[in-house]
């Protein structure tokens, strides 16, 4: 692929999961599970998508992209934090199990995202207030990634087919 | 971009892996791994009343002595997670004679005072 196709690509699927990430903010997932960071994950759906159609640090730099644009319009410095430690771990996990497609189908891959996003969250919280309380927090998240994950590994099943 | 035409790493819908399933599953074993755990590591209380006026309410996980003052003298330590009557001039010594207890109670009938141990109800505050 050439170089400016390259950038333009990652550019746009970058720009899309900003995008699905800040749409997601209408779905109040927040009010059937009480809990904080609890997400769909739709951007989740392009880091899936970069995974299986581009190279690792393609993948990478569009999770990255993700991660610092969004922050910046919506969120701090410590939310930065958190999206990329939960983001950066699950996307080298993601990465690890799409290597393995005689192991793991998307439904997989997209499963470990799910858990490992929040797995990585939750550390850095803890980590950020110095307290192990947050862990409380983890087998709650580590239940709702199963649906999720689920979810998104259907919604990128059906694109992976079609693009 | 890799050739639209290729199929090679595209899974035809809801073609699952054995992966997937083991996954699933260790997911699912880690979230209850967790409850389990966590709600053990919770911290217990013991509140400490005398003539049905609670006085202390202390947290079991630190050790600390604390006296207990009215008709009688009842001194109490807590340790290991568990609160009992190192001392007392009571006349039937019941309460040192009980022993630690890490849930229900313990009391001193002369001095009018009990303890009772249960499950904190605060997990953290996040500041």
């Amino acid at each position: 692929m050439k170089a400016g196709k390259r950038v333009a690509l990652v550019g746009l699927l970058a720009a899309l999961s900003v995008g699905l990430g800040a749409l997601e903010r209408f779905v109040p997932l927040g009010a059937v599970i009480p809990l904080p960071g609890v997400k769909l994950g739709l951007a989740n759906l392009i880091t899936v998508y970069a995974i299986y159609r581009l190279s690792a640090s393609d993948a990478l730099g569009v999770l990255t992209v993700r991660c610092l644009v969004s922050a910046l319009l919506f969120g701090s410095p410590v939310s930065l934090a958190m999206s990329l430690s939960g983001g950066l771990l699950a996307c080298i996990g993601m990465w690890l199990a799409h290597k393995l497609p005689r192991v793991f189908s998307v439904y997989g891959v997209s499963l470990m995202g799910a858990a490992l996003h929040n797995i990585g969250q939750i550390f850095c919280a803890a980590l950020w207030l110095q307290s192990a309380a947050v862990f409380a927090y983890l087998p709650v998240l580590l239940l709702v990634s199963l649906v999720t994950g689920a979810l998104i590994g259907l919604i990128s099943d059906l694109l992976l087919v079609r693009l | 971009m890799k050739s639209m035409t290729s199929a090679s790493n595209t899974c035809a819908e809801f073609r699952f892996r054995f992966g997937d399933f083991v996954l699933a599953l260790a997911i699912l074993l880690a979230s209850v791994l967790l409850i389990g755990l966590w709600s053990g590591k919770q911290g217990t209380v013991a509140e400490i009343s005398q003539n049905g006026r609670l006085l202390y309410t202390v947290d079991l996980s630190e050790p600390q002595t604390l006296t207990v003052e009215g008709r009688y003298h009842n001194v109490l330590r807590v340790e290991n997670g568990t609160i009992r009557v190192i001392e007392s001039d009571c006349p039937n010594q019941t309460c040192v004679h009980s022993g630690g207890v890490t849930a229900g109670t313990l009391c001193c009938v002369p001095n009018g005072m009990t303890v009772t141990v249960r499950a904190a109800d605060v997990d953290a505050v996040i500041r």
